[in-house]
C-alpha cells in the first residue's frame, strides 16, 4: 500500500511553501496567484506591443481598453453576487443571474408603467429581490446539505427556468429599453486622446468599486461580517460558538439578491431588458469568478476585467495578424475557457481562492 | 435486472407479497417482472405510429449518453455539465464520416468512441486538478463553446459540420430485406420501416453500452470509483490510484457519451449546433436526476424525459389554457420537485415502492435434509466466481470474433482499420481490471460490441437494401 | 433564419451565390446587377376590399386559364406534373398509398404547421395565430372547388421552439398520424431538416417562412417553395446602391465598407452574397470590406463594433437580427460612427418599429435617424401612411375583432403576408381541373402571378414553372425619419421578378449549384 496520500497534497504544500518562502526561485513564483496574474499581464503586453507601434495607437488601445472596462464592470457586478453565496454556502447560484434579470424588471415596472425616478425603482427592487433571495435560501436551498452539490445545483437551475418564463410570461418576451440611472446619452462621455469613455461605463466602475468595498468592510468589520466568515470557514464550528447559522446563510442569499438586482439594473441598458439578457451575460461572470476564486472577490473583480480584456484587447487586436484572423469577437468566450483551463491546472481554485484542507 | 433487486430476507413489516428463491410463485414473480419490462419494448414498435417509434429510437440515443454521464456525476461525484460536448462530436463524426466518406454508421462507432475517449481523456486530465463546482463552472463553458466550434469557418469546418443549418445525413439507416421479413414489417411503409429499423437497432446497441458499463462497474476500476466518489483521501490511502481512475472514467464515459451522440444523428437524420448546446445539456443532466443518478436504468428514463418532456410540456400547458411560455417553467418545477421528494430519481422511487409490496425470501430449507441451507452470501460468491469463469472464456472468443468480423469490413472499407483500435484500447483498460492476465472483461466487452458492430456492418454490405 | 418577421424582395441571380459562408466555393455564380431606374408602371392600386377581391379573383382566373391553356398540372396518366418552362415532377416516385388528396375531408383542409410558440423566438408564432384568423374570416364557408366540395382551412399547429430536434418528429407526425395535406415549416434550419424527407413523400411544403435562396429549387425539390426574397438577394440591393452613388460615397475615390455579421445561417448568407457582389462590381479594385462576427447569444456588441469603427468606414451595414439591430443603432450613435459613415444600413429584417422605435432605442430615439433600410416589399402594418389603406385598415380591424392589438408584435404583418399567400393558392389550386389537390396546390404556386395586398405596388408576387422559383423579387430603398418615427421611401419600388436563377442547394458547399 502506497501512501498516496502524500502524493496528493505534497504538491500543494511544496507550493504554500514556494508562495511564503523568500528564496523562491522566479519560475516557481509564477505559480502564485500574483505570480500567475503578472505572468498574464506581460503575455497580453507581448501581445499588444505590436500594435502599440501602430499609428492608430492611443486612441484605438484606449478605447478598447475602455471598452473592456464597460464589460468588465458588467461581469464583475454579477460575478460579485456569485462569490457572495459561494463564501456563505459553497453553493453556486445557478439562478442568480436570473434573480437578477427578474430585479431589472421591477425596475423596469417601477420606471415605465409607475414613472418612478430609475434610483428609487432600483433600491425598492434591490429589497424585493433582497426579500425574494433569503425566501428562496429558506425554503429551497437549507434544507439540503451544502456538501452534497448536485441537489442545489438542480433546484437552482430549476428556478432559473421558472424565473425566465415566469418574466417571458408576465413582461412578453420582446426586449424593451432600459433606462441607465446614468447619463446615458449618446454625447455623453469624457474624451481622452479621442477614445471616448463613457460616463455610464465611469457610474457602473464606482458603483462596482463602492459595492466591493462595502463588502470588505462589512465582512471585516462588522459584526455580520465576523459570525458570516466563521460560517463560511466551518459551520459546525460556528454553531458551536453560537453563532445563528441560518440566519446568517440566509443573510448572504438576501445580500447577494440586493447586488444581483442593481448589477442587473446597471448592464440592462447596455444589453437590453429582455427574459435571457442575463443568462447570456452570466457565463463570463462565471468565467471571472472561476478565474479569480469563487470564494474572493477581490479576486473575482480582478478576473472580471482580465476576461473582458481579453474580449476587447485580444479578439480586437487578433485581426491585425495574418494567423489569427479568424479570432473574431465571438471567440472571446472560447479564448475565456482556454485561459481558465490553463490557470486552474496551474492554480485549482483561481488565483485567490482559499483551498480547502479535506480530512478523511 | 430482478437478480440484483432480490432481497433477502428482512424483518420488519411484511410486505403483501413473499416469494422463497426457487419457488414456482416466485418463478411467476420473475417471468412477470422480466414481461413488464420486454413485452412492451416489442410491442411499442408494432402498435405505435411510426413518428412515435422514431422518437423512442431518438430517446434510447439520448439514454446511451446520460448513461456516459452517469459514469462522472453518478458513480464518480464529479459535477460535468459538458458532456453534451461529447454527444455533440459523436453526432457530428457520424454525420461527417456518413456524408463525406460514405460509411455505414455501424463502421463510425468504433472511430466515434476512440475520437471522444481521446477527446475525454484531455478534459479529463484537468479534472484531477479541478474539484467540485469549480469543475461543474468549466465544463459548462465547455457546454457553451460547442456549438461555436462547430461554427468555425475555414480548416474545412463549417463545410463539414454545415454552419449553423447543421447538415443531413446523405444516408439513412434503412432495413435490409432480410430484417424486414425477420421482423415481419414488409407491410408498413418506408419511414415506418425505418423508424422500426432504427429502433430494433438501438435497443441492441444500448445493451450493448450498459453491458460496458455494468461490467466497468463491477470489475475494479468501477469499485475504485465508487471508492474514490464516497472518500477520496480514503481511497487514496488504501491504494487507489486516483488520476489513472478519474481520467480513465472521464475518457470512457466520453466514449459511451458519443456513442449516443452517434445514435441521436442517426435518428435524427441530421445533425445541428441546436441539438447540442446549453438547453440540451440542462437537458440531459435533468434526464438524468429525473431518472436516477447512480442507478443503473435511470438513464433510459432520462432518455424519454429529453425527448417528450419537451414535447409535451407544451401541449400540456395550452391543454389547461395557459400561454405556452410557461411550459419552461414545468421544466423548472420539476427540477425543484425531483431534488425534494424524489432525489434518487423515479428508478429508486419504484425500487422503494417494491421493497413494500414484494418480499423475496432464500428457499426455505428443507427439514428432511435434503439440500442443505447455504447462506446467501456464499452461493452469491460462488456463483460469482463460475460467472465470472464462464464470462472470461465468452471474452475470449467474443474478443477473437470482434477482430476478425472487423477484419472483413476492413477488406470492403480500409479506413475501418481504427475499429480494431478501439478493441486494443479495450485490452488497455483491461489490464488495469488484472482479474486474469491477457483478456478480461473490459476487453471481452468490447470484443462483443466489435462483433456485433461486425455482423451488422458484414450483413448490411451484403443484403440487398 | 432569423429573418421570418419580415417579407423580403428578391432578385437577381445571386440569389444562388450566398448561403452558408461558402468563400472561395461561391464565386462560381454570376451576380447580376440591378438596372438602373427600373420603375415598375403600375395601375391604380385597389381602393377598397370589394375591388381588391375582384382584382384578385381576375388574377385567379386568368392563372387557372393559363395552367388550363398550357395543359399544365397532372397529366392523364397520373403519373407526371408538368408546367411552364420545362417544370416536371415524376410523381411514379412516390411512396406507395401516396394519394394526391390525403389530408382533405369534404369540409376541411388539414394544414400542418411547425412554428415557435416558446422561447426566446416566440414571437414569430403570431404568423400562425394571423394564418388560421384569416382563413376563417376570408373564407367564412370554405374553399369551393371546381369538383363541387366546400372545405375549410384547418391548421394543425405544434411548436418546436426553433429547434431543428423537435420539429424533425413533429413533422413525422403531422404527416404520418394527423395525415395533413400539406406542410409550413420556419426557420431554416427546420426547412432544410425536413424538405428532402417532404419531397420524397411528395407533401407540398409551400412558403416556408425563411429567407434562405434553397427554398427554390424546382429541379430537385419542387414541392418546397418559400415566400419571401432571399437574406443574400437583398445584399445586392446594398452593393447596387453602393455602385450606383459610389462617387458621392467615395472618400478620395475609396470605399470602405464594415459589415457586423451574425455568426448563422443569415448573417452568413448576407455577407457572402455582398462579397460575391463586389467580386464582379465595377468598383471592385476600390472598395474595401471588412467584416466583424458575433454570436446570437453575444449580451453585448461593444468590442466588435469599435473594431469596425476604427477601420473608418464610409459604408456600414448591420447583418444581425433581433436584439443585436438595436444594440447596432445605439452603439454606432456611441461610438461616433454615425457621425462619421455616409450609410448605416439596417437588414429589412429590423425595419418593425419593435427593433427600430423610439420606446426601443431608447432616449430621444434620435440614434435611428438616417438609417437606410432594404424594404423586402412589405406594407408596414402599423406605420401612419398606410392609415388609408383598405387591406391594411381591414387586417388592423381583423386583430381588433379577435381582442389582439396591433402593435403588440412585428410578426403579426408577416401574419397576413403568408396568410393572404396560402389561402389565395389554395383558392387557386381549388379552381383547376380535378378541385383541390396536391399536385394542383404546387402547379398553382409555381404558376402563382398576382398583387399581394400587403406588398408595395409595384411588386408583384409571382413565379414561373421551372423559371423562376421566388414569388417575391422586388423592394424599394428607405430611410428612418427619427422626428415622425417612419421609414421614408426613396425612389419607387424596383421588381426584378424573374432574375433569380434557380437554386440546388449544397449543403456540403454551402453554395447554390
Amino acid at each position: 500500500m502506497k501512501l498516496s496520500e502524500k502524493r496528493i497534497w505534497g504538491r500543494e504544500h511544496r507550493m504554500t511553501a514556494i508562495a511564503t518562502s523568500p528564496k523562491a526561485s522566479t519560475v516557481k513564483r509564477m505559480f502564485t496567484g500574483s505570480g500567475l496574474l503578472v505572468t498574464l499581464a506581460v503575455a497580453l503586453t507581448l501581445f499588444l506591443i505590436p500594435q502599440i507601434l501602430t499609428n492608430s495607437f492611443p486612441q484605438l488601445f484606449l478605447q478598447r481598453l475602455f471598452d473592456s472596462f464597460t464589460n468588465g464592470a458588467a461581469y464583475a457586478v454579477t460575478a460579485i453576487s456569485l462569490v457572495l453565496i459561494f463564501k456563505a454556502t459553497t453553493l453556486i447560484n445557478f439562478a442568480q443571474a436570473n434573480i437578477g434579470m427578474f430585479g431589472a424588471y421591477f425596475v423596469f415596472q417601477f420606471v415605465t408603467h409607475n414613472n418612478w425616478p430609475v434610483v428609487a425603482g432600483i433600491i425598492v427592487a434591490m429589497v424585493l429581490m433582497a426579500l425574494g433571495s433569503a425566501g428562496i435560501e429558506r425554503v429551497l436551498v437549507r434544507p439540503f446539505d451544502p456538501s452534497d452539490h448536485l441537489p442545489v445545483v438542480l433546484i437552482t437551475f430549476g428556478l432559473a427556468s421558472i424565473l425566465e418564463a415566469v418574466a417571458g410570461g408576465v413582461w412578453g418576451l420582446e426586449f424593451h429599453a432600459f433606462q441607465s440611472p446614468f447619463p446615458a446619452k449618446p454625447e455623453d462621455f469624457i474624451s481622452i486622446a479621442g477614445a471616448r469613455l463613457r460616463y455610464d461605463t465611469i457610474g457602473t466602475l464606482v458603483v462596482m468599486f463602492v459595492m466591493t468595498g462595502f463588502l470588505f468592510a462589512l465582512l471585516n468589520k462588522t459584526k455580520v461580517g465576523l459570525s458570516f466568515r466563521a460560517v463560511s470557514s466551518n459551520v459546525e464550528s460556528a454553531r458551536l460558538v453560537g453563532v445563528r447559522t441560518g440566519r446568517t446563510l440566509q443573510f448572504g442569499w438576501a445580500l447577494a439578491g440586493a447586488l444581483g438586482a442593481l448589477g442587473a439594473a446597471l448592464v440592462a441598458n447596455k444589453t437590453q431588458l429582455e427574459p435571457a439578457f442575463m443568462a447570456k451575460l452570466v457565463i463570463f461572470a462565471f468565467a471571472a469568478a472561476v478565474l479569480g476564486g469563487l470564494d474572493s472577490i477581490g479576486g473575482s473583480v480582478i478576473a472580471a476585467f482580465i476576461v473582458a480584456a481579453i474580449q476587447s484587447l485580444v479578439t480586437g487586436f487578433a485581426q491585425n495578424y495574418a494567423a489569427l484572423g479568424w479570432l473574431k469577437s465571438n471567440f472571446a468566450l472560447v479564448l475565456a475557457f482556454v485561459v481558465i483551463l490553463v490557470v486552474l491546472l496551474v492554480k485549482p481554485n483561481g488565483f485567490y481562492g482559499t483551498k480547502r484542507i479535506e480530512r478523511v | 435486472m430482478t437478480a440484483t433487486t432480490v432481497q433477502q430476507g428482512q424483518g420488519g413489516r411484511p410486505t403483501p407479497l413473499t416469494f422463497y428463491q426457487g419457488t414456482t410463485g416466485h418463478r411467476i414473480y420473475q417471468v412477470l417482472g422480466w414481461g413488464l419490462l420486454v413485452v412492451p419494448m416489442v410491442l411499442f414498435p408494432y402498435v405505435l405510429p411510426g413518428f412515435r417509434v422514431s422518437q423512442l429510437a431518438q430517446a434510447i440515443g439520448w439514454g446511451v449518453a446520460i448513461l456516459g454521464m452517469n459514469l462522472v456525476i453518478g458513480y464518480s461525484g464529479l459535477i460535468s455539465l459538458g458532456h453534451i460536448a461529447f454527444t455533440g462530436l459523436g453526432a457530428y463524426l457520424t454525420a461527417t464520416l456518413i456524408n463525406e466518406s460514405n460509411w455505414d454508421m455501424w463502421m463510425t462507432l468504433p472511430v466515434v468512441f476512440v475520437a471522444c475517449f481521446v477527446f475525454g481523456a484531455l478534459i479529463g486530465l484537468p479534472a484531477l486538478k479541478i474539484k467540485g463546482l469549480y469543475l461543474a463552472l468549466v465544463t459548462l463553458a465547455l457546454a457553451y463553446t460547442f456549438p461555436i466550434l462547430t461554427k468555425i469557418e475555414g480548416g474545412g469546418i463549417d463545410k463539414r459540420t454545415g454552419g449553423d443549418n447543421g447538415r443531413t445525413l446523405s444516408e439513412v439507416l434503412a432495413p435490409p430485406g432480410w430484417a424486414r421479413s425477420l421482423l415481419g414489417i414488409n407491410g408498413k411503409t418506408p419511414p415506418q420501416q425505418e423508424a422500426f429499423y432504427k429502433y430494433v437497432c438501438f435497443v441492441i446497441l444500448a445493451v450493448a453500452c450498459f453491458w460496458i458499463v455494468r461490467n466497468l462497474m463491477k470489475s475494479e476500476p468501477g469499485r475504485a470509483m465508487l471508492a474514490i466518489r464516497d472518500n477520496q483521501i480514503g481511497a487514496a490511502v488504501s491504494g487507489v490510484n486516483l488520476n489513472r481512475h478519474k481520467v480513465t472514467t472521464f475518457a470512457v464515459s466520453a466514449g459511451i457519451a458519443g456513442i449516443g451522440g452517434s445514435m441521436i444523428a442517426v435518428a435524427l437524420n441530421s445533425v445541428g449546433p441546436t441539438s447540442f448546446d446549453f438547453n440540451y445539456a440542462i437537458l440531459t443532466l435533468m434526464g438524468l436526476v429525473v431518472g436516477g443518478v447512480a442507478t443503473q436504468h435511470g438513464c433510459w428514463i432520462g432518455g424519454l424525459v429529453v425527448v417528450f418532456l419537451q414535447d409535451f410540456a407544451p401541449r400540456a400547458v395550452g391543454r389547461f389554457d395557459v400561454d405556452v411560455v410557461y411550459a419552461r417553467a414545468l421544466f423548472g418545477v420539476a427540477l425543484v420537485l425531483i431534488a425534494f421528494f424524489a432525489p434518487g430519481g423515479i428508478v429508486s422511487l419504484a425500487l422503494k415502492l417494491k421493497k413494500k409490496v414484494v418480499t423475496v425470501l432464500p428457499a426455505v430449507p428443507d427439514p428432511s435434509g435434503g439440500k442443505a441451507w447455504v447462506p446467501a452470501g456464499v452461493g452469491r460468491q460462488a456463483g460469482a466466481t463460475k460467472a465470472a469463469t464462464r464470462l472470461d472464456t465468452l471474452a475470449g472468443a467474443g474478443l477473437a470474433f470482434g477482430f476478425v468480423s472487423l477484419l472483413v469490413p476492413f477488406f470492403v472499407n480500409p479506413m475501418i482499420t481504427l475499429a480494431p483500435a478501439a478493441a486494443a484500447v479495450g485490452l488497455g483498460v483491461s489490464r488495469e481490471s488484472g482479474s486474469s492476465p491477457g483478456l478480461s472483461r473490459g476487453a471481452s466487452v468490447l470484443g462483443f460490441f466489435g462483433m456485433v458492430i461486425g455482423i451488422v456492418a458484414v450483413l448490411a454490405r451484403i443484403s440487398p437494401h | 433564419m432569423l429573418g421570418v418577421a419580415v417579407v423580403g424582395l428578391s432578385l437577381v441571380a445571386t440569389a444562388c451565390g450566398g448561403g452558408g459562408g461558402g468563400e472561395e466555393g461561391a464565386t462560381g455564380t454570376t451576380s447580376v446587377t440591378l438596372p438602373q431606374n427600373v420603375t415598375t408602371t403600375t395601375a391604380k392600386p385597389p381602393a377598397s376590399m370589394d375591388e381588391w377581391k375582384a382584382l384578385n379573383t381576375k388574377q385567379r382566373d386568368a392563372m387557372v386559364k393559363k395552367i388550363v391553356d398550357g395543359k399544365f398540372g397532372k397529366q392523364s396518366d397520373g403519373k407526371t406534373v408538368l408546367g411552364a418552362e420545362g417544370f416536371k415532377m415524376d410523381l411514379s416516385k412516390c411512396p406507395a398509398g401516396w394519394s394526391d388528396t390525403e389530408g382533405l375531408t369534404d369540409t376541411e383542409i388539414k394544414v400542418g404547421h411547425t412554428t415557435v410558440l416558446s422561447g426566446t423566438l416566440a414571437d414569430y408564432g403570431n404568423i400562425a395565430k394571423v394564418m388560421q384568423m384569416y382563413a376563417d374570416d376570408a373564407f367564412p364557408n370554405g374553399i369551393k372547388d371546381s369538383a363541387g366540395k366546400t372545405r375549410k382551412i384547418k391548421m394543425v399547429i405544434k411548436d418546436d421552439g426553433y429547434d431543428a430536434n423537435r420539429t424533425i418528429p413533429l413533422v413525422d407526425e403531422l404527416i404520418d398520424s394527423e395525415k395533413v395535406f400539406m406542410m409550413i415549416t420556419l426557420g431554416s434550419p427546420a426547412t432544410m431538416k425536413t424538405y428532402d424527407k417532404l419531397n420524397q413523400r411528395c407533401i407540398p411544403q409551400p412558403h416556408s417562412q425563411t429567407g434562405h435562396p434553397a427554398w427554390g429549387d424546382p429541379v430537385s425539390h419542387p414541392w418546397t417553395t418559400g415566400l419571401q426574397l432571399a437574406y443574400n438577394t437583398e445584399a445586392v440591393f446594398w452593393g447596387n446602391y453602393l455602385d450606383t452613388n459610389f462617387d458621392k460615397i467615395a472618400t478620395n475615390g475609396k470605399v470602405t465598407v464594415a459589415a457586423l455579421v451574425m455568426n448563422n445561417d443569415f448573417g452568413k448568407s448576407y455577407t457572402a452574397a455582398f462579397k460575391d457582389y463586389l467580386a464582379t462590381s465595377k468598383n471592385k479594385a476600390n472598395i474595401t470590406y471588412f467584416t466583424e462576427t458575433i454570436e446570437p447569444t453575444a449580451p453585448t456588441i461593444t468590442d466588435p463594433m469599435t473594431t469596425l469603427a476604427a477601420k473608418n468606414p464610409d459604408v456600414f451595414i448591420a447583418m444581425t437580427a433581433g436584439t443585436s439591430c438595436t444594440q447596432a443603432i445605439q452603439e454606432a450613435a456611441q461610438n461616433g460612427m454615425k457621425a462619421k459613415v455616409k450609410y448605416l444600413w439596417q437588414p429589412s429584417v429590423c425595419s418593425s418599429s419593435t427593433f427600430v422605435g423610439k420606446a426601443k432605442v431608447g432616449g430621444d430615439g434620435m440614434a435611428t435617424d438616417g438609417w437606410w433600410i432594404v424594404n423586402g416589399g412589405a406594407k408596414d402594418l402599423n406605420s401612419t401612411s398606410f392609415d388609408n389603406d383598405p387591406f391594411i385598415i381591414y387586417a388592423r380591424e381583423l386583430l381588433k375583432k379577435n381582442g389582439l392589438d396591433p402593435k403588440a408584435s412585428g410578426s403579426y404583418g408577416s401574419g397576413f403576408i403568408f396568410a393572404w399567400a396560402m389561402n389565395t393558392a389554395l383558392d387557386a389550386a381549388a379552381q383547376l381541373p380535378g378541385g383541390l389537390t396536391r399536385t394542383n396546390l404546387v402547379t398553382a404556386i409555381r404558376h402563382f402571378d398576382g398583387t399581394h395586398p400587403m406588398l408595395y405596388a409595384g411588386i408583384n408576387f409571382n413565379m414561373n414553372g421551372g423559371k423562376d422559383a421566388y414569388l417575391v423579387e422586388g423592394g424599394l430603398y428607405e430611410k428612418y425619419d427619427a422626428a415622425k418615427q417612419v421609414w421614408v421611401t426613396q425612389g419607387s419600388a424596383i421588381d426584378l421578378s424573374g432574375s433569380s436563377k434557380p437554386c440546388v442547394w449544397d449543403q456540403a458547399q454551402g453554395i447554390c449549384k
